[in-house]
């Protein structure tokens, strides 16, 4: 019996032991903190859309951080600007920056009820990047198009682009090594270069440097300008895109999708409208091969709902919807919505538009979850109109008209899920019924990634 | 008083006759044909040696001999060489032959016989111990030689078994004992030297018989039994060096005395380090006996002098004599012979001994009749198993793994990373372990990775022998210490640490081991040994630079010990063991412990262990947090095992096992209580410390319990009739069998499969050129894994083991760390802002590496404004930044990268040199060898104010004397030749000491 203490003794220490282990807490480390250096600013360039005649109006807001705004041409001089910041009469491109860490956005706009920029145009100014892609632009012979190349660095930048039509590549002499010189814009005219009669997709792509590109599409039907706006660029190509914020009402809806893969595409397309996922009789499947731009009409699907597409396909692809804002070609305006990224945790978006515009946010889950989004507007002073709560089940479109507010800023947040926004605004100037649409994505800065890790061992 | 019955002598002289037909003992002398043989004229001289009566021994020999001498006449007076020649000048004119004989030797029968059939002038016998039952026949004397310096020796050493395997040969001297000489040879030479110890007679008369052309042999059919005197070290080197030195050319006499002096200092040197000192003493003392004794010297030269050697007997005289060569295969015997007696403690059974050993022949074999030992069967089996789980790890290249950085190219690269200082970190240089590494890695040639695959890829095999050998000396049952190292050496593997490159883990277990059997080697001698208490603390040194916290550990132990078992004589051995880590308190890798004394509680490159913490039931069967421990059901089985067998064995047999168990239980809190905690360590990285080490000690009491406490348990049983005891301990084998055979199945399968090997280095070669080139940059890399980036900093030639001790860019505090983080995680956010150029330039990144094609991580740094144009394929893309080195000197807008010994150019206005290096007083620059100021540029980096004039640039971080190297590396010497065997005293190399079979004794 002796014999069996020690034993005993020593199985009970051990199970004192691993039980005072199992309750003492463990200490953890400090998390390390990643110093964002404050003096890490991007910048995000606004081309000079407007004109003498006929200005732009630029406003920035942000979440409190100090923003700076400068021309292109001289960027060390510089005006701090906190909260909202407007700028009007605008006629050249400017740089908007602020802390990497700050949240904030930045969007022009034009309006005009003749001439060559008539109609509404709404643009969100990026950060420059290496390659765009900007589908649904025409250049047709009653169209005009204008390649807008700014460069925000101060090296060099060259560009080449490439035209892809419905038959494939569109041979466009002069279209490489288009050199941007630095803290400059360069506006390249396309009718020179190429025509189509269907649209096509610019790919711009940087050797050297990086710019922001974007396309200043116009209408002139019977060799008088009719409407004019901002083609924004979309996605890079990926199996799944969703274009958001297609406005309702009358007008055509055209879809343009883009393969740059060596093989033909075949692209499922679903309505994610306002009563949920609907799939269009005879558009369920859309084949568009290999290198190739194809236009497909929406319109009569979408029976004029505002609504959201989202496209699935076996190849990548990147697409756009040209929205008009009638029948017909007279005092119609039209306005272009791209494929978007999910936007962030938050974001903050200015709409530069009088309280005379009617301005209506449509918020798309993308997702296979429900998500819970918040919708605060303020206006141009900061002050907090109202707050939306929106709960987005998956594959629906919810839209927020919002009350008539001069230059209104959004507040959107999300609860984790795949939100994508887009932003209408109409406004009858003159005889045109007005159409401008914003591509509410997150700033490349801000789309947030998987925080890199160190590891001794990369390189070794 | 003779016994004898013999007719009575006359009084006063005691002089042997020859005997007479009626001599009542002539029936003994009849040959085989009934006549008696004479001696053909032989005389025996008998030399007085017996202090007893065993003088008799000779005349009963005598009177059995085959050949009868004629004559026996015993030599008078104290001098050797005055006796002898006394008493041939007495011999009867007819002798012809000497045979020269102790009165206490006994020669064979046929001795007489064998040396007359020799023909030769001078012919020696073959000395042979008295008979003993039990140790066979023994050479007490064969054949003595002198080197060429002097050094006295023999052609058989005394006490090796005789066994036939000499032959007649043409010899340089003989021993005096059993010596026959013609008398006219020896009255020509004028017979032995005066002043000449007997013992060395006979070569000295031989080599004088060979210059003057006779013929000397040595017969070993000539058996004469005699156990020769013993004779001090000090003599023998006098006598040595007094005939060497009598045989020299005169015009050499002069460089033979600077040789003779030269050699005794380095010999006394030599012994005083293989402690023993008085070997070391008679040295000396032997060479000063020999200068003083101008008499001897004058006659053995004299008695050389006489005779005019032929060049041909020279040469066949120099050729008999030992050169440099038997030197060399005597210390190769010597060596392997220190080898096999270590091979020997790996079956050697320590204090336990059973009846076999206690009966029998010394050199019989205990061993049982075997077809295969189970020692060399479980290494065989480990070897293999250690084959298979190294199989995709053998080749060019180096290891590494999560918690191992490759090895240093070369030794002195390894020695540099431990002698550099690290800027921004005063006192700081290599760990400690590092040091030891380098030192090691000298027994490999100085590969580096060498030993560390050794230590790894060796861990398993190593410390299961190092771990039987320990358990063999504390059990009977060979084959519990064979299963029971089996378990403690594969604890590394199951536990993880080797899938994580856990070097200090690995060496740790192999140390273990090693440390107890010194340590128990020690506590059972008597008084304790120094050459134990030396090793001991060479061990305790290498483990405390490892793990710290084992030394506190180790001190605690050995107080209680002191306490507990009382040996003051022992206490001074004991201080010295314990206090020889001290070393490391002499270079700065104790000052990092000193400085975050959080070092203490880990293991080496603590920053490279993962925070996760384990759970502390999981520490109880081993199971650590990461990828590379043993399946959950594997640990449990076999660690579970090991628990019920440790727990059995303190039923069974408390004390030892007891003991063993509650330190089991201590190991286990301790790697509990240390993975709870989170502690600084250099340069300013919160770690948590590991487990690894502590179960490693967890299981070695468990193990030791199990051994020692299970130990006879068969053998207690065979009498016992069929009970649960035996259902038990069948049970308990069949478990253990079974864990042992799944774990080291495992560890085959498993157990090293996170350790990778290949060249160091994926980056493209201009890019790698850049860092070791004149004007140096370092180059911010990323890779994805598994969808995850990851990122480094990596400069010179890549981070290197030891290296996240001294501190790498980007972990925890090291200065430039939060800046190289902010940039790297800006960077691959795809900030692209206008600051990140300069911060690489900041960092002296000179280019941002980019592996694989991922596009979105290509695009978010093809942003980055200011950045060179990335260059690559879909392996991988580098973009360079401009300007940007790890010294630049900025002048207005202008930056220009240098380097250490570059020509600086003048320049037309001020300018700074800055580092891409934390401040630190330490910097030292200059330009045309004038001093650089240091300035202060604001963001903590070392910068100075360039003169305008050109010059060449000199920098360099200083890191003071290195004294403390020196002195590491001279205590470092001094314990190791503590530690390293002692010199074989003579009469250890002569005795043969029973040995056991190496074959058959596991």
């Amino acid at each position: 019996m002796r014999n069996w203490i020690p034993a005993a003794a020593l199985t009970v220490a051990t199970v004192v032991v691993v039980g005072a282990g199992t309750l003492v807490p463990a200490g953890q480390p400090g998390q390390p903190v990643i110093p964002e250096a404050n003096r890490a600013t991007i910048a995000v360039g606004c081309p000079g859309i407007g004109s003498a005649a006929t200005p732009a109006l630029l406003v920035a807001a942000g979440d409190g951080a100090v923003l700076t705004t400068a021309k292109l041409t001289s960027p060390a001089t510089r005006n701090e600007v906190t909260g909202v910041g407007v700028l009007r009469d605008l006629a050249q491109p400017m740089l908007v920056g602020g802390p990497r860490s700050a949240v904030f956005g930045v969007a022009t706009s034009v309006s005009a009820n003749s001439g060559p920029l008539s109609g509404l145009t709404l643009a969100a100014c990026h950060s420059a990047r290496s390659e765009w892609w900007i589908p649904g632009v025409s250049i047709a012979e009653d169209d005009q198009a204008e390649l807008v190349l700014l460069n925000q660095d101060s090296t060099e930048a060259a560009v080449d682009v490439t035209l892809i039509g419905a038959d494939g590549r569109i041979s466009a002499p002069g279209s490489r090594g288009i050199v941007v010189g630095p803290h400059s814009q360069r506006v390249v005219s396309l009718g020179p270069i190429a025509t189509s009669p269907t649209p096509v997709t610019l790919r711009v792509q940087t050797s050297q440097g990086r710019v922001v590109a974007g396309l200043r599409q116009s209408r002139w039907p019977g060799n008088r300008a009719s409407a004019a706006d901002w083609v924004p660029a979309a996605v890079d190509p990926a199996t799944r895109v969703v274009i958001p914020g297609i406005p309702g009402g009358p007008g055509a809806r055209r879809l343009v999708v883009v393969n740059p893969g060596e093989r033909t595409a075949r692209v499922g397309l679903e309505v994610l409208g306002l009563n949920g996922r609907v799939v269009l009789t005879g558009l369920e499947s859309l084949d568009v091969p290999a290198g190739t731009t194809r236009a497909f009409e929406l319109a009569a699907g979408l029976g004029g709902e505002p609504t959201a597409v989202r496209l699935a396909s076996d190849r990548p692809i990147t697409a756009s919807v040209i929205s008009d804002s009638g029948e017909g070609t007279k005092g119609v305006d039209f306005a272009v919505q791209p494929a978007t990224e999910p936007i962030g945790d938050m974001s903050i978006w200015p709409v530069p538009v009088p309280k005379a515009a009617r301005v209506t946010v449509m918020l798309t889950n993308a997702g296979e979850a429900e998500v819970a989004t918040t919708v605060s507007l303020s206006n141009a002073i900061g002050a907090e109109l109202k707050s939306y709560q929106v709960p987005l089940p998956p594959g629906l479109t919810a839209l927020i008209d919002l009350p008539a507010t001069e230059l209104p800023v959004l507040r959107i947040e999300r609860a984790g899920g795949d939100v994508r926004v887009g932003v209408i605004a109409t406004q009858t100037l003159g005889t045109i019924a007005g159409l401008g649409s914003l591509a509410v994505a997150p700033l490349q800065a801000q789309a947030g990634s998987a925080e890199p890790s160190f590891d001794p061992l990369t390189g070794s | 008083m003779r016994n004898a019955p013999v007719p009575a002598l006359p009084e006063g002289r005691r002089e042997r006759t020859r005997r007479t037909p009626d001599d009542p003992w002539d029936w003994l002398h009849v040959s085989p044909d009934g006549s008696p043989t004479d001696g053909t004229a032989v005389a025996v001289v008998v030399i007085p040696h017996a202090a007893d009566d065993s003088s008799d021994v000779v005349d009963l020999a005598l009177a059995a001999s085959s050949v009868r001498p004629v004559e026996t006449i015993e030599a008078e007076g104290e001098q050797f060489a005055e006796a002898v020649a006394d008493a041939v000048e007495r011999l009867a004119p007819d002798v012809e032959w000497l045979w020269l004989l102790h009165d206490d030797a006994e020669p064979e029968p046929r001795a007489l016989e064998a040396l007359l059939a020799a023909d030769a002038d001078v012919v020696g016998s073959l000395l042979i111990r008295p008979q003993s039952r039990v140790s066979g026949t023994l050479v007490e004397e064969w054949v003595p030689t002198i080197s060429h310096s002097g050094r006295l020796g023999h052609l058989a050493e005394p006490g090796e078994p005789y066994q036939g395997q000499f032959d007649a040969s043409d010899v340089l001297g003989v021993s005096t004992i059993g010596m026959l000489i013609r008398r006219d040879v020896f009255t020509a030479l004028g017979g032995f030297v005066p002043g000449t110890p007997q013992a060395q007679a006979g070569l000295e008369f031989g080599w004088r018989a060979r210059l003057a052309g006779f013929s000397l042999r040595a017969e070993p059919k000539a058996l004469v039994r005699h156990r020769g005197d013993a004779q001090s070290l000090e003599q023998l080197k006098k006598v040595g060096l007094t005939l060497a030195s009598a045989h020299a050319a005169p015009g050499r006499r002069p460089w033979q005395a600077v040789r003779f002096a030269v050699g005794s200092v380095l010999a006394a040197v030599l012994l005083l380090l293989g402690k023993d000192p008085a070997r070391a003493r008679a040295e000396l003392r032997g060479f000063t006996g020999w200068l003083g004794d101008r008499a001897g010297r004058a006659g053995q030269r004299a008695a050389v002098g006489r005779l005019t050697p032929t060049t041909e007997i020279l040469a066949a005289i120099r050729a008999m004599r030992p050169g440099w060569r038997q030197g060399l295969r005597h210390a190769a015997d010597n060596a392997a012979g220190r080898v096999a007696d270590w091979l020997g403690t790996f079956t050697e059974r320590g204090e336990t001994s059973g009846l076999d050993e206690l009966t029998g022949d010394d050199f019989a074999s205990q061993a049982r009749a075997r077809a295969l030992s189970p020692l060399l069967l479980g290494g065989l089996v480990v070897l293999t198993l250690a084959l298979v789980a190294a199989r995709n790890l053998i080749g060019a290249g180096q290891l590494r793994a999560a918690q191992l950085l490759p090895a240093q190219a070369t030794f002195a690269n390894l020695l540099a990373d431990y002698l550099t200082p690290v800027a921004g970190l005063p006192g700081l240089a290599g760990p400690s372990w590092l040091g030891l590494l380098a030192v090691g890695s000298v027994l490999t040639f100085g590969q580096v990775e060498w030993l560390v695959g050794i230590l790894l890829l060796g861990c398993v095999p190593l410390t299961w022998l190092a771990a039987y050998r320990l358990l063999r000396q504390l059990v009977t049952d060979g084959r519990l210490a064979l299963v029971g190292g089996l378990f403690y050496a594969l604890t590394p593997a199951l536990t993880g640490a080797l899938n994580a490159g856990q070097l200090g883990t690995a060496i740790i277990a192999l140390l273990l081991p090693l440390l107890g059997y010194t340590m128990l080697l020690w506590a059972r001698a008597p008084g304790g040994r120094w050459r134990e208490a030396g090793a001991s603390g060479l061990l305790l040194l290498l483990a405390t630079a490892v793990l710290p916290l084992l030394w506190p550990v180790a001190v605690l132990a050995g107080v209680l010990f002191a306490v507990l078992v009382r040996r003051p004589g022992q206490w001074g051995q004991l201080v010295v063991a314990l206090a020889t880590p001290c070393l490391l308190l002499l270079g700065p890798g104790w000052a990092g412990v000193l400085a975050f004394p959080g070092r203490l509680l880990t293991g080496p490159e603590p920053a490279l262990v993962p925070l996760e913490v384990p759970a502390a039931w999981a520490l109880l069967i081993g199971q650590t947090p990461g990828a590379g421990a043993a399946p959950l059901w594997l640990a449990s089985v076999v660690f579970g095992s090991a628990w019920v067998a440790a727990l059995a064995g303190t039923v069974r047999r408390r004390g030892v096992a007891t003991w063993a168990v509650g330190g089991a239980v201590v190991a286990l809190a301790l790697a509990i209580t240390l993975t709870r905690l989170v502690v600084r360590v250099s340069p300013g990285v919160e770690v948590r410390p590991q487990a690894h080490p502590w179960l490693l000690l967890m299981v070695g009491g468990l193990t030791l319990a199990a051994v020692v406490g299970l130990d006879g348990l068969t053998g207690q049983l065979k009498g016992r009739s069929l009970g649960p005891l035996h259902l038990l301990s069948l049970g308990l084998t069949v478990i253990v069998t079974a864990s042992a055979v799944l774990a080291g199945g495992w560890w085959a399968w498993a157990g090293q499969a996170g350790l990778s090997r290949a060249s160091v280095g994926e980056l493209p070669a201009f890019v790698r050129n850049a860092q070791v080139s004149a004007t140096p940059s370092r180059t911010l890399t990323v890779r994805l894994v598994g969808g995850e980036v990851r990122w480094a900093v990596v400069q010179d030639d890549f981070p290197r083991l030891g290296d996240s001790e001294r501190g790498l860019l980007g972990v925890g505090e090291a200065p430039l760390s939060d800046l190289a983080r902010s940039v790297a995680n800006r960077l691959l956010a795809g900030s692209a802002d206008n600051e990140l150029v300069p911060d690489l330039q900041r960092l002296g990144i000179g280019h941002v590496w980019l592996q694989g094609s991922d596009e979105e991580t290509r695009t978010a740094i093809s942003n980055v404004p200011g950045l060179g144009t990335g260059t690559g394929g879909d392996a991988g893309a580098v973009w360079p930044v401009p300007a940007s080195g790890r010294a630049v000197i900025i002048e207005g807008e202008n930056r220009t990268v240098v380097g250490d010994g570059l020509e600086v150019p003048t320049a037309g206005q001020a300018r700074v040199l800055v580092l891409a290096e934390p401040a630190d007083p330490r910097w030292l620059a200059s330009v045309g060898g004038v001093p650089l100021v240091t300035v202060d540029v604001g963001d903590g980096r070392q910068a100075f104010a360039l003169p305008q004039t050109a010059g060449k640039l000199s920098l360099e971080l200083s890191g003071g004397t290195s004294w403390w190297a020196w002195a590491q590396l001279v205590g470092l010497v001094l314990v190791m030749l503590l530690a390293l065997p002692g010199v074989r005293s003579p009469a250890a190399r002569g005795a043969q000491v029973p040995k056991r079979s190496l074959a058959g004794d596991a």
